[in-house]
């Protein structure tokens, strides 16, 4: 024992001798014109190389020896910034930097530095986001990661995204750290992100921080702007399905500001107006909304306050009228989140930074038909309606020790309430809930710690734990979810790396293969249905060549545990007395694969190539006699190329020109569809009746059984930018050039020539004309 | 008018890229697909013998019959022990004279030359427990009384079948009810549809099915009204109509079939008019190295008898 004593004795006085050394430089960067704090820029002592990049608060803290340090700030799109400061004792400062010129903020897609370069994560920027053609002008975040390797696309046009293998509802979906539920439009032609209001978009894909939990795959972290605090500024945007209009501004000059962002599709005009025209007495049409609200108030250089709301809707409806009927039928569906959100950053030292946040955040689906009954002259009412409430508090702190260490610790307890399915039907001599399931709160309490500790200049080690304890009516669950990374890097561009993370997933999300109507329904654990759990090993290398070009390969494996899915012959559920847990089986998940990417960062073209290889499969006890099946998300080959050229700026022009090509070539997903038929078992007391009609049933091996035709696409688009700070900007774009018909969907349909197979495509060469104005 | 012509136009824009999209014919390549044998037998608790049927799957695009397998070794198995081979009829027929017990396990073997053996197994239900069936006094509401047996786990199912009506009853032909009425929670909603019209508010397609999910042991009674598909009041002017009522009790193998079966079937109508929203579902089967079902019922019915004359 006195040994063990003495040995970590000696062990604090070498660190705390070693801190002697060194003193503690910290602060925050931003962005001069508008004051707004930067994520991830970087800042780098130039003579020995140390450095470290921004959180999401915009602050840094670096262990720096004592006197003179030469520091170079640079950020994306920003005028690279060195300094000399002369370093005596800890020291905190804000740092600025100009936006940079046209053609420096356009070439320089992403210069990192090997520090901040992380292997499993993509930043996107968002005017590269903006440049990149999409369907019908929409800005997409979520499509353009569609472009990065092992991110998978579900149906042709569909916002469906399974990272690794995983189920949409794997990817944990942040917007300024509050979780986002539904996260797509028009049942995901469009994501529910609004471009103009983005600051930043990273995206884990495999080595996963302690920090986040609560997924199975990956996490897209979205961070809203902050609003201009210098001055009042605004952006109006007008796509072909949709307007939106952005407003920030000083609320306090230099301390506080707002950024208010809108959107609304005008698609149920354009369907109303239709429908005028032709006299139907029919009317059906879909709409949606979001908006985004932010605020932020700098106390002081320690405390600095953010209150965000998020807010959006889906809604389908529909207004019909019988003959000779006094008044109309209608149905209604509706979906959406709200989301309202406090944080509290304080700067307890140079090096203690502290995040408080205070969040509720709420999915809603509901379904309502109202039918006027004329023989009680009265309406009846039939209501379905799912949702999730989520009350969550969480800490969550970092701590720089000495120059190798950054630790980040945390907690996250929270409170979530959970109606999977409810209906009502409300008529004359009914009025009573025919279902009322599983409903009740879910209690879970998380901790976390992680450590990235730079061992010397070639390696590092990055290790986190993450303890959760979740409960719910009946049962409990504890889980254990250790992360550990470990780096070698050799000289200046050349990076190994190898981690794994263990993950568990406290809620499902139930998907049915209709697309008709949304019934997308969370669900959470219960004493029946286990937290979901998976491990994700990654071996990748990343190469940085003249400067210029990042290569990159990573391998990865992933085995998922507790998956679930609807039982076959259940495709959502409907009034019954019973527990959604009845209706759902779980079961085993596996994916591996090899992502290989070549990035250009630097010059007028930039861009990257990469290409995943990758197989996914389930696996379900009642299912296909216990063997593997493929996931429908499975795409063996896919390939991306994503190009920008910067046209060379002449004076006398209004505008800065780009022009962008995607490509997307890969292998066809995976659908349920009979190859051959058989012959029926006939139904019970059936024979010689109507009900036995049907004398056959396809066979379908196993679910998912048949791949699609390959899946390939060309989009091109052509961005005029203005240049002054004022004024209009225009991107034209066309999206499938050479109108591929992409299925999206294979059947078999009988006819009088005997059965014929059919697909129906869409999106088919889309041309589209976008107008900002900025004001 | 340039404004009418404008919008017009951005209607049929927006309709003709988003939504309705290009449908195309395909001709899949389906060379590769081998037949699969297909085992059918439905054993009946107290019948004097069991029938199966063995075919072959078809490629989609085949016409015509599917093919029959002649050649095959049927062999039928109670308990893991041999009972017998069953002969070959016509048409894919096998059968054996053996009187199927109630509670008892049977498994069917085909064997085809060359190809590897094909089996299902079911476990044959008890009879049903106390069971009734009567008819209120104006011969609409069908009462169904029944003790669940809490020994085992069961699949209730409930319908009628009834004179085919073609202007006058036909008591050789007969048809399922197409549309059952009740008012009972008790029912699996996995075929239900709302009508508001009804004074009933749940409508369910061809049977009622009834999981034995906290009712163990318990006296369960279930009435219903049926109507026939398109007729709401089916009365015919004269002659003798006949309709069956019964209760059955399938095993869990039957019972899978049949709901993804009938939502299955739901779907293929739905796909016909709406593909996009649609897709096709795995029907289930128990046959290991190929497709069918080997499944099994006990049933209690009832024989209902009217005479209708002629109205002045």
């Amino acid at each position: 024992m006195k040994r063990i004593l003495f040995i970590c004795s000696i062990l604090i006085g070498i660190v705390f001798a070693s801190f002697a050394q060194n003193v503690t430089l910290s602060g925050y960067i931003e962005n001069k014109a508008t004051g707004e704090r930067l994520i991830n820029a970087t800042i780098v002592e130039t003579k020995s190389g140390r450095g470290t990049s921004c959180n999401r608060y915009g602050f840094f803290s670096l262990s720096l020896p004592r006197g003179e340090n030469r520091l170079s700030v640079s950020h994306v799109g920003f005028t690279r910034v060195e300094s000399t400061i002369n370093l005596q004792t800890d020291t905190l400062i804000v740092m600025s930097l100009m936006p940079g010129n046209y053609l420096e903020e356009v070439l320089v897609m992403e210069k990192k530095n090997i520090f901040s370069s992380a292997l499993g994560k993509h930043s996107l920027s968002l005017d590269w986001v903006k440049r990149m053609p999409v369907v019908l002008g929409e800005a997409d975040v979520l499509k353009s990661l569609h472009f990065l390797p092992g991110v998978n696309p579900g149906q042709e046009g569909l916002t469906g995204f399974s990272v690794r293998g995983g189920s949409p509802d794997n990817t944990q979906f942040l917007l300024d750290g509050l979780p986002v539920y539904n996260v797509n439009h028009a049942y995901g032609y469009f994501s529910a992100f609004n471009g103009d209001a983005l600051q930043d978009v990273t995206l884990y894909t495999g080595d996963l921080p302690a920090r986040y939990g609560g997924n199975l795959s990956s996490v897209l972290e979205v961070t809203m702007r902050e609003g201009n605090r210098k001055k009042y500024s605004g952006d109006i945007h007008v796509s072909p399905v949709a307007g939106s209009v952005v407003v920030e501004g000083p609320l306090k000059k230099d301390k506080a500001s707002f950024l208010i962002s809108g959107r609304r599709t005008w698609l149920d005009g354009l369907l109303w107006m239709g429908q005028k025209i032709s006299g139907s007495d029919f009317s059906t049409g879909y709409n949606f909304y979001d908006l985004n609200i932010k605020v932020n108030w700098e106390i002081n250089s320690h405390n600095r306050l953010y209150i965000s709301m998020y807010n959006s809707r889906d809604s389908r409806f529909a207004t019909w009228k019988a003959k000779d009927s006094k008044r109309s039928d209608r149905f209604r569906f509706y979906w959406g989140n709200l989301s309202v959100s406090g944080r509290w950053n304080h700067l307890f030292s140079p090096t203690f930074f502290s995040n408080i946040t205070l969040y509720y955040s709420q999915f809603n689906n509901s379904q309502i038909m109202t039918v006027y009954n004329e023989s009680i002259s009265q309406r009846e009412q039939s209501k379905t309606n799912s949702r999730l409430r989520d009350w969550t508090l969480k800490t969550d702190s970092e701590i720089s020790i000495g120059e190798k260490h950054r630790t980040r610790f945390g907690t996250v307890c929270s409170i979530k309430y959970y109606v999977p399915e409810m209906s009502y039907i409300g008529s004359v001599n009914l009025n009573e809930h025919v279902r009322d399931t599983t409903t009740g709160n879910v209690y879970s309490l998380e901790t976390y710690l992680e450590d990235h500790w730079q061992l010397n200049d070639r390696w590092s080690v990055d290790a986190g734990v993450r303890f959760s304890l979740l409960t719910v009516p009946h049962a409990r669950y504890y889980s254990l979810q250790p992360r550990l990374s470990i780096s070698y890097r050799i000289g200046e561009s050349v990076l190994f790396k190898t981690s794994w993370a263990r993950m568990q997933q406290a809620q499902h999300l139930l998907m049915s293969n209709s697309m008709g109507m949304n019934t997308d329904l969370w669900v959470p654990v219960t004493q029946r249905v286990a937290p979901a759990s998976s491990d994700l090993f990654s071996i990748d290398c990343f190469y940085a060549f003249a400067n210029t070009w990042n290569f990159s390969i990573e391998g990865y494996f992933h085995r998922m545990d507790h998956v679930v899915r609807y039982k076959d012959g259940i495709l959502f559920l409907k009034t019954k007395d019973r527990s959604w847990q009845d209706y759902v089986d779980m079961g085993k998940g596996r994916a591996y694969g090899l992502e290989v990417m070549a990035k250009k960062t630097t010059g007028a073209l930039t861009g990257w190539v990469s290409y995943s290889w990758s197989k996914s499969e389930r696996r379900f006890d009642h299912v296909n006699n216990g063997e593997w099946f493929p996931f429908e998300y499975d795409r063996r080959h896919k390939l991306n190329v994503t190009t920008n050229y910067t046209f060379p700026i002449k004076e006398r022009c209004k505008f800065n020109k780009s022009f962008s090509i995607n490509f997307t070539l890969a292998t066809g997903n995976y659908i349920s569809i009979g190859k051959q038929f058989y012959h029926a078992a006939p139904m019970p007391e059936s024979f010689q009746t109507d009900a036995d009609n049907i004398q056959y049933r396809e066979y379908i091996e196993c679910p998912n059984n048949f791949r699609m035709p390959a899946y390939h696409h060309l989009d091109i688009s052509y961005t005029l930018d203005n240049r002054k700070g004022k004024g209009s900007s225009w991107v034209f774009g066309i999206y499938n050039l050479y109108a591929r018909k992409n299925p999206s969907i294979i059947y078999h349909k009988q006819t009088k020539e005997g059965v014929t197979t059919r697909s129906w495509s869409l999106l088919p060469f889309v041309p589209s004309i976008t107008w900002s104005y900025h004001f | 008018m340039k404004k009418e012509v404008v919008g017009i136009f951005l209607v049929l824009l927006t309709w003709e890229l988003l939504l309705n999209g290009c449908e195309q014919k395909l001709h899949l390549d389906l060379n590769a697909q081998s037949p699969v044998l297909v085992v059918n037998s439905i054993l009946m608790a107290d019948n004097d013998s069991v029938r199966v049927r063995v075919t072959w799957t078809k490629n989609v695009y085949e016409q015509g019959d599917f093919p029959v397998e002649a050649n095959a070794s049927v062999k039928l198995y109670k308990n893991d022990r041999f009972v017998g081979a069953c002969q070959y009829q016509k048409e894919g027929w096998y059968i054996i004279v053996h009187h199927v017990e109630a509670t008892e396990v049977y498994r069917i073997e085909v064997d085809v030359p060359g190809r590897p053996l094909v089996w299902g197994e079911t476990r044959v239900p008890a009879p049903l427990l106390n069971a009734s069936i009567e008819c209120d006094s104006l011969q609409e509401r069908i009462i169904n009384r029944w003790t669940d047996r809490e020994e085992e786990k069961n699949y209730y199912w409930l319908s009628s079948t009834h004179s085919s009506l073609n202007g006058v009853p036909d008591t050789l032909h007969m048809e399922l009810l197409s549309y059952l009425q009740t008012n009972s929670t008790l029912p699996d909603a996995f075929n239900r549809s709302f009508d508001f019209d009804e004074e009933i508010p749940a409508e369910y397609d061809y049977y009622l099915r009834v999981e034995d999910s906290g009712l163990s042991g318990k006296e369960i009674e279930l009435s219903y009204k049926g109507r026939r598909s398109g007729y709401y009041y089916w009365e015919p002017d004269t002659g003798c109509y006949k309709s069956i009522r019964f209760i059955l009790s399938l095993d869990e193998n039957y019972d899978r079939y049949l709901k993804s079966s009938i939502v299955n079937d739901d779907y293929l109508a739905a796909m016909d008019s709406e593909p996009l929203f649609y897709a096709p579902l795995w029907t289930y089967s128990n046959i290991h190295g190929g497709t069918g079902l080997v499944a099994s019922y006990s049933k209690y019915e009832d024989l209902f008898i009217q005479v209708f004359t002629k109205r002045e």
